[in-house]
């Protein structure tokens, strides 16, 4: 363990990968945060295909393999992809999820054709245009890892400058229309870093695997808090966490690709979040509605017994087990709840089938009962 | 066909039977789409042959000359294992007299296609197949399957090119004669060349006798030839090198101190450059001692555009590069 | 244009022949809405009828085909410092990771300007807006945990943050509970009683003469619009909804009454 962390700093191949994928993550996670909002996370996964022609048309003019003219390809192509998208989602009749789709498709069928004729010319498979489907993490270089800092810095400082605005361009888009602000200026703006922030991790994990970093970081984000500004740094982290530790893991292992490792690992941590964050994860949900469904047989049993015992001298008349069971609305035997009102020193079997509140009972059904027809909450 | 029982044998539901079973026979035959029958062959109506790579493109044309005609679907410098078959390239290999591929799994996304032309009985021929189980070296990553860089070796090339000459007489025994002829001359070369490399390959310093390359074509080479081998990228390039992956190599590198690291015509050089940033890291500087041709030939014009001369290019290459100063 | 200034200046919002089309379908038809200053003023109509067209046009967030849009004389545009506006509730995520507080200050972002973070000062205004509206308690409470009155509330206490003289609301009473309802209703009189001028897009009939001073009457065009007293009445609503005899006769019994 502690050769690890050594070797993470050490090591060159590892601290460049780790780096560069980590640096990746933080960019892709926090726009993909913002994405998630405005409920454009499939958007991402079509620019990020839409990227693919881009990147073969660039190396068919240019003829250069450098990385970042690939990437201009990439940006522009994606970001043409997003703009058809919403004109053809303005325009016809088409719905934005089949334009997604439609986009999709056209954009990377036509990567995959220019690709497939590339392969046949001489000297083409040089530039290495297949390793973008997949991404080749593993062979990040230190100059791979600079651009990716630099241009990554630049977005995020943009995000940080225009916070408000897009805090509330996600959330009330008509609204801030009204306050003065250019909308279209602000979408172009974001959806712009969105594209930027996709296409420099193309060649960690490649056009097929970006969407991932863009949505699962945001989308387990969302499940820790409910705070903005903590949502999109959790995303950002998640995002780091992903790619140094895919970074890390196929450094232990021969033969694991690290791009498809990093997406393996934000999976996961999706899958955790979805599961197990407090408040929002379903195993939570689970247990407070079973908690609440408790509650709710216990205060109906309670009521139940004074409502029977109410035609009786004493409130602590004894009643059976059938008779509540008939009048309880709520399915399952009362003896369960009985047991539990039992234990609360709500209720006292007076033999084997009958019950009885106690004075404590007979207390909280009152209170349960003013509270349910009484006030207003 | 028994059915159970006793069987009346009904003249009249025979003569059916036979019709059907006859008509279900033809139909399995269904004639490729140039005929089984050796067609009348000459210079002017030459052997249409449609083969994959380019060496065994090389190979036909001189084995065959100047009886055949050879159209080699992939260029030089195309990479065989990621090679996807066009449309154009199905309907050359239909209208062709012969199809042949290396095998192996080295075109790995035409497989279907070639099981598929078997299937409808066209004359298609995996020249790998005549290699005994001896021959082939086992992939230890992908258990069951074999290495295909098989010409590297170049005592097996022989046995496939006499293969060759062997599926061009069956299908023309006409001129038998100067397949043959063809294959003899030919097989001197390769005899000659075979002892060359291994003088070569003497000059390299045994510490220095290490072979490091894009992807693991060279297996086949090194057991001939007596030099260890070393791939980024395992056996086929669709796999992607891992950071583990890199480390090792950068890590063996420099601690042999190997003086040259090789890439191939074929493959992006960035997982190489990879590693020798890695190896600078580590104190040692080593160069790309050049570009090696791993999976196809040179471009024509150049001295790889031939298997004999793209072979002495690799030696030429290797053995500068690691002879060191 | 040809409108006599002095008349223009007579009028908190003045539209113009308001026209919006959507693919070809007139939404909106040659519109015509002047209303004074210090008027609380209802926008009724059937479905379709263009009613949230009309609030979305006039404040540019929807593309006229033709017309004009005075407020207080001079264009909207130059106005935005002026208006305010409610859009409806249900236009909003409501799971957005967000504060009540929060979404009070954002009223407050025209004022800012570009880059500019809400500080002390904008607290205090949304602090005091949100007590306007009775949600003071609830300034850190998470907007997906709020009923639909309450989220009503933040809404409006957003626009009253912006402190202006034109409001325009879109169904602030949509799906609100009674006691919310009444709140609001008093607020909007506030504001008429400051001389502030109100504009409301709503859904109930039944209560247009008790919350309302004048109203138009909208079914993709103008049908009627000015007091109550004198605008709304069977005849007018008839043509309006298309002679539903029995309910709007029903409804002008209850409006004599």
């Amino acid at each position: 363990m502690i050769d690890l962390f050594s070797d993470l700093f050490n090591d060159y191949t590892l601290r460049t990968v780790a780096l560069g994928s980590a640096l990746l993550g933080i960019t892709a996670g926090s726009l993909g945060g913002f994405a998630l909002l405005r409920r454009q996370s499939l958007l991402g996964d079509a620019i990020s295909h839409a990227a693919l022609p881009g990147i073969a048309i660039a190396f068919l003019i240019t003829g250069s393999k450098a990385p970042l003219v690939l990437i201009l390809g990439a940006g522009i192509a994606g970001w043409i992809g997003a703009a058809l998208i919403s004109i053809v989602t303005t325009r016809t009749r088409i719905k934005y999820d089949s334009a997604l789709g439609i986009m999709l498709s056209v954009f990377f069928g036509f990567g995959l054709v220019l690709l497939t004729y590339i392969q046949r010319q001489p000297d083409a498979n040089q530039a290495g245009l297949n390793s973008f489907l997949f991404g080749q993490a593993a062979a990040l270089v230190e100059q791979d890892v600079f651009v990716i800092f630099v241009i990554g810095t630049l977005v995020l400082l943009f995000m940080m400058v225009f916070w408000k605005e897009f805090k509330l361009l996600s959330f009330d888009s008509d609204f801030i229309g009204t306050l003065g602000f250019p909308v279209r200026l602000l979408d172009h703006l974001l959806t712009t870093l969105f594209v930027i922030a996709i296409v420099i991790g193309l060649q960690t994990v490649g056009v097929v695997l970006m969407s991932a970093m863009i949505i699962a970081p945001g989308a387990a984000a969302r499940q820790w808090t409910d705070r903005l500004g903590r949502m999109i740094i959790l995303a950002g982290i998640f995002g780091a966490i992903s790619g140094v530790g895919g970074a890390i893991t196929s450094s232990l292992i021969p033969a694991l690709p690290t791009g498809p490792t990093i997406v393996l690992i934000v999976s996961i941590i999706v899958m955790i979040s979805l599961l197990f964050a407090p408040n929002r994860g379903l195993v939570f949900r689970k247990i407070r509605d079973w908690q609440a469904g408790k509650r709710l047989r216990v205060d109906a049993v309670l009521v139940d017994l004074y409502t029977l015992a109410s035609q009786h001298a004493s409130a602590e008349y004894p009643h059976s087990e059938r008779v509540l069971d008939v009048m309880s609305t709520i399915s399952g035997p009362a003896r369960r709840t009985l047991k539990v009102l039992n234990d609360l020193e709500l209720a006292k079997p007076i033999d084997s089938t009958h019950w009885s509140l106690t004075p404590e009972g007979v207390l909280r059904a009152e209170r349960v009962i003013e509270r349910q027809f009484g006030g207003g909450s | 066909m028994y059915i159970g029982g006793s069987v009346k044998l009904n003249p009249q539901s025979f003569m059916y039977r036979s019709a059907f079973a006859f008509l279900l026979v033809l139909s399995a035959c269904q004639p490729s789409p140039s005929s089984d029958v050796a067609k009348d062959v000459d210079a002017n109506n030459p052997i249409k042959v449609v083969v994959t790579t380019s060496m065994i493109a090389d190979l036909v044309s001189v084995i065959g000359q100047p009886f055949v005609s050879v159209d080699g679907l992939m260029g030089p410098n195309v990479d065989p294992h990621l090679y996807k078959a066009s449309e154009g390239d199905v309907s050359l290999m239909t209208g062709a007299d012969l199809v042949l591929y290396s095998g192996l799994h080295l075109e790995g996304k035409m497989v279907d296609i070639f099981e598929q032309m078997e299937r409808r009985g066209m004359d298609v021929h995996a020249l790998s197949d005549v290699l005994d189980a001896e021959d082939l070296r086992e992939s230890a990553l992908f258990v069951g399957n074999h290495d295909p860089h098989i010409w590297f070796d170049v005592r097996l090339w022989e046995k496939v090119a006499g293969r060759v000459g062997e599926i061009l007489v069956s299908y023309d025994p006409g001129h038998a004669e100067t397949y043959r002829a063809n294959l003899e001359a030919y097989l001197g070369k390769m005899e000659e060349l075979n002892a060359w490399i291994h003088t070569e390959m003497q000059r390299i310093p045994e510490k220095f006798r290490v072979l490091v390359t894009s992807h693991d074509a060279f297996g086949y080479f090194g057991r001939a030839y007596g030099i260890e081998v070393r791939g980024l990228q395992g056996i086929s390039t669709a796999s992607e090198a891992g950071t583990a992956d890199v480390q090792e190599l950068a890590a063996f590198v420099a601690d042999r101190k190997i003086p040259a690291l090789f890439v191939e015509a074929s493959i992006s050089p960035r997982g190489i450059e990879a590693v020798i940033a890695a190896v600078r890291n580590r104190g040692f500087e080593v160069q790309i001692g050049g570009t090696l041709y791993g999976d196809a030939l040179g471009s024509p014009g150049t001295d790889a555009e031939n298997y004999l001369g793209m072979v002495r290019e690799n030696v030429r290459l290797i053995v500068t590069g690691l002879v060191g100063n | 244009m040809g409108i006599n200034n002095k008349h223009a200046m007579d009028y908190a919002i003045d539209i113009r022949d308001l026209t919006v089309a959507y693919r070809e379908k007139p939404v909106l038809w040659d519109v015509d809405l002047q209303v004074p200053p210090g008027v609380l003023i209802a926008i009724v109509g059937p479905n379709g009828a263009g009613k949230t067209t009309l609030i979305k046009s006039s404040l540019g967030l929807v593309k006229a085909a033709a017309g004009s849009v005075l407020i207080h004389g001079r264009p909207y545009s130059e106005q935005r410092a002026n208006v305010a506006y409610v859009p409806q509730r249900g236009s909003v995520d409501w799971d957005f990771p967000t504060n009540v507080l929060d979404v009070v200050t954002m009223g407050l972002y025209g004022r800012l300007g570009w880059f500019k973070r809400p500080g002390k000062a904008e607290r205090i205004e949304a602090l005091k807006s949100l007590a306007q509206v009775g949600m003071e308690e609830f300034t850190t409470r998470q907007i997906s945990q709020l009923s639909g009155g309450q989220q009503q509330r933040v809404f409006l206490a957003r626009a009253l943050v912006q402190d202006a003289r034109v409001y325009f609301m879109d169904e602030p009473f949509q799906g609100v509970d009674a006691i919310t309802e009444r709140a609001i209703v008093d607020l909007l009189q506030d504001l008429r009683k400051q001389g502030k001028t109100v504009a409301v897009v709503h859904h109930d009939l039944q209560t247009v003469p008790e919350y309302f001073d004048h109203v138009m009457l909208l079914n993709v065009r103008r049908i009627a619009s000015g007091p109550v007293e004198e605008v709304f009445t069977e005849e007018n609503l008839r043509t309006t909804y298309g002679g539903r005899v029995a309910f709007v006769s029903a409804l002008s019994a209850a409006n004599r009454t």
